[in-house]
């Protein structure tokens, strides 16, 4: 092994990762290398260093502030009425998609049919009673009221021409 | 063989908030800590840790039971902290923003290294810690998180190559950059370790 490809190899053997054939190699080399045995010896200081850092650990009250953001997510992510109605609520909300859906269609529907037995009573009954008074209204008018009748108004100008003086 | 965390993801995609419990008490430490290491700053690695598990929480139905738990946390905890430098423009110069209490009382900005230290008695001193932590935040983030996953948080090259979504061999080159680079900085630390 030369120089350049125990440089190769030089994180390996520092992760002490290297098969046991790899690993004999290069420490053959770094034995009789001061270069390539110093460098190596230099970056196994420095994982030595980071790993020496200590490990922070979460503050204290870490799971009451994540409790909180989720709960104010979830509150968030509730949809408007007519989101809920049209869509459905997303899943992150209750975990799993709830769709009003159905809800809405049994609106819809109970309105129709509602709203469809109104007008067939109205018609049934409604209709011909409503038909009924006008035509009463109109006789009683046409009757109080000769004028608003032309016939009425035919006749009483021919009674009139009867009556006048020959 | 089914594993622990396995088990708490499929409790989890039961309903059971228990387990959701336990995975935050289990990887809150570790994925704290990388954030803290990865962005230098309390207060954002904090809002950047609860962030990690208010995701995971919400996408934990849709977790594949493939996957690795811990290599997804921290595959998030990555993409923020990415998403932190890219959308607030932070260079890595001002992530450096470690303090230190000089004589006068007075709290300002460490230093840069003093050589003349001796290292023997820093070894083990928070100086030295902040020195690392500083050398650390000065390399660019795609080598700074193997690094950090790999000597902190004592994940394998495989684990670092699926967080990062890499090949393992980019991952190990990564180390050996960031190693290399470390070296430069620590160089009168390490030649007396």
């Amino acid at each position: 092994m030369n120089c350049k490809e125990c440089y190769r190899y030089l994180g390996e053997y520092v992760d002490r990762t290297l098969d046991d054939c790899a690993l004999a190699e290069m420490e053959a080399h770094i034995r009789v290398c001061p270069k390539c045995a110093s460098l190596a010896a230099e970056l196994g200081g420095v994982a030595s260093l980071v790993k020496s850092l200590d490990r922070q650990a979460a503050p204290s009250g870490f799971e009451d502030r994540l409790n909180a953001q989720i709960l104010h997510r979830k509150e968030e992510a509730k949809p408007g009425l007519l989101r809920r109605l049209l869509l459905g609520v997303p899943p992150e909300v209750y975990g799993y998609r709830r769709s009003l859906g159905p809800a809405l269609a049994t609106v819809l529907l109970t309105a129709a049919v509602g709203t469809s037995l109104m007008f067939t009573n109205y018609n049934a009954s409604g209709d011909a009673a409503y038909i009924n008074a006008v035509q009463q209204q109109h006789v009683t008018f046409a009757s109080a009221n000769p004028l608003s009748d032309e016939s009425a108004l035919i006749l009483s100008d021919r009674m009139k021409e009867l009556n006048e003086p020959l | 063989m089914v594993s622990t965390d396995a088990i708490l993801v499929l409790r989890c995609q039961e309903d059971d908030s228990q387990a959701f419990d336990e995975i935050v008490r289990q990887y809150k430490d570790g994925i704290y800590n990388y954030i803290l290491r990865m962005i230098s700053n309390r207060d954002d690695a904090e809002d950047l840790a609860v962030e990690v598990f208010v995701r995971a929480f919400a996408a934990i139905k849709s977790f594949r039971r493939d996957s690795n738990l811990r290599t997804w946390l921290y595959r998030i905890a990555t993409n923020l902290c990415i998403d932190k430098y890219r959308r607030y423009g932070i260079e890595r110069k001002k992530l450096v923003p470690l303090e230190r209490e000089y004589g006068d009382g007075e709290i300002r900005p460490m230093d840069l290294p003093d050589t003349s230290f001796d290292p023997e008695k820093l070894l083990g001193q928070k100086e030295l810690s902040d020195q690392i932590h500083r050398a650390i935040a000065k390399l660019p983030e795609k080598l700074r998180a193997p690094i950090l996953m790999y000597d902190m948080e004592d994940m394998s090259y495989g684990q670092i190559a699926e967080v990062l979504g890499c090949p393992i061999g980019t991952v190990k080159s990564r180390i050996f950059k960031a190693r290399t680079q470390l070296r430069r900085m620590l160089l009168p630390y390490v030649q007396n370790t």
